[in-house]
């Protein structure tokens, strides 16, 4: 048996990761590798918290979240790759067209 | 550990094995230069993450995991790492150490804050039996989308719609007025 404090404990740890990565990052698509991290931070505290109470409506919310992080990717790709072809450049330092 | 391979502690002693390999690995995903180095180490934390779901008994969420996560969604990054083929110079310098040690200390306090203030309410959260042949399984899943979360299902069509025509647009036309500063 597996204790649930350990599992939200490694959520939590994976979860900080992911932020550190965003806090770190430069790179656009690191920090979109960063996001997916706390993405999947989430659905391990999911469905720890799932397992403990003995429901499974949660893994039906892990699978949302898989189809979030899947359509965030394709979007967040799309806004990279037309940035890389307008300002050559995925340095998120350098990407302040809306700074005034 | 002297039981830790006795058959009643296994599936704990995968758990932790695979935890600390979700974690180093996880590390290396915000810590590597190298785009494509970053992606196989998210493989792998994706990977083990998906050992530990069939450990928690959410059997179909980790094939899911390996399918659409592991599978789909890391050839998206891969392709897009391939396509844009970023040089040392256009990745560009790394952040100062002080700001990073900064970044990483603000983290960890943050964890550990919430650590302390939820401790409590997780431990005295009791554990229900679980009915191991039904729970978390295809049908199971299966059922609670089509019946509890339709509404939910449905409308997440529409949202990867809205999703696809978003970055087709984004994608395939020049943004006018970008490259002054």
């Amino acid at each position: 048996m597996i204790p649930l404090e350990h599992v939200i404990l490694l959520s939590a740890v994976l979860f900080g990761i992911g932020t550190v990565g965003v806090l770190i990052r430069r790179n656009l698509i690191a920090i979109f590798m960063s996001i997916e991290l706390m993405l999947n931070a989430g659905n391990l505290a999911f469905v720890g918290f799932a397992r403990q109470y003995a429901g499974d409506g949660a893994h039906a919310v892990v699978l949302f979240i898989v189809v979030l992080a899947a359509v965030e990717a394709a979007v967040g790709f799309a806004i990279v790759v037309a940035m890389f072809r307008n300002r050559g450049t995925v340095n998120a330092d350098e990407v302040n067209l809306m700074k005034g | 550990m002297p039981d830790a391979l006795h058959p009643d502690n296994l599936p704990a002693t995968a758990f932790y094995l695979l935890a600390v390999v979700a974690i180093v690995a996880s590390i290396l995903v915000v810590t590597r230069r190298n785009p494509v180095a970053q992606a196989m180490n998210l493989i792998l934390t994706l990977l083990s993450l998906a050992g530990i779901f069939a450990l928690l008994q959410a059997h179909f969420v980790a094939a899911i995991q390996i399918l659409v996560y592991a599978g789909a969604i890391l050839v998206v990054f891969i392709f897009v790492i391939m396509l844009l083929n970023l040089s040392d110079e256009e990745i560009g310098p790394p952040r100062p150490s002080i700001a990073k040690g900064l970044a990483v200390l603000l983290v960890a306090a943050m964890i550990w804050g919430a650590a302390v203030r939820c401790a409590d309410d997780v431990l005295a959260i009791p554990a229900a039996t679980l009915d191991p042949g039904s729970y978390g399984t295809l049908a199971s899943v299966g059922l609670l989308i089509y019946r509890d979360y339709l509404l939910a299902f449905e409308l997440t069509s529409l949202f990867i719609l809205i999703g696809i025509v978003g970055a087709v647009l984004l994608a395939s036309r020049k943004v006018s007025g970008g490259g002054d500063k």
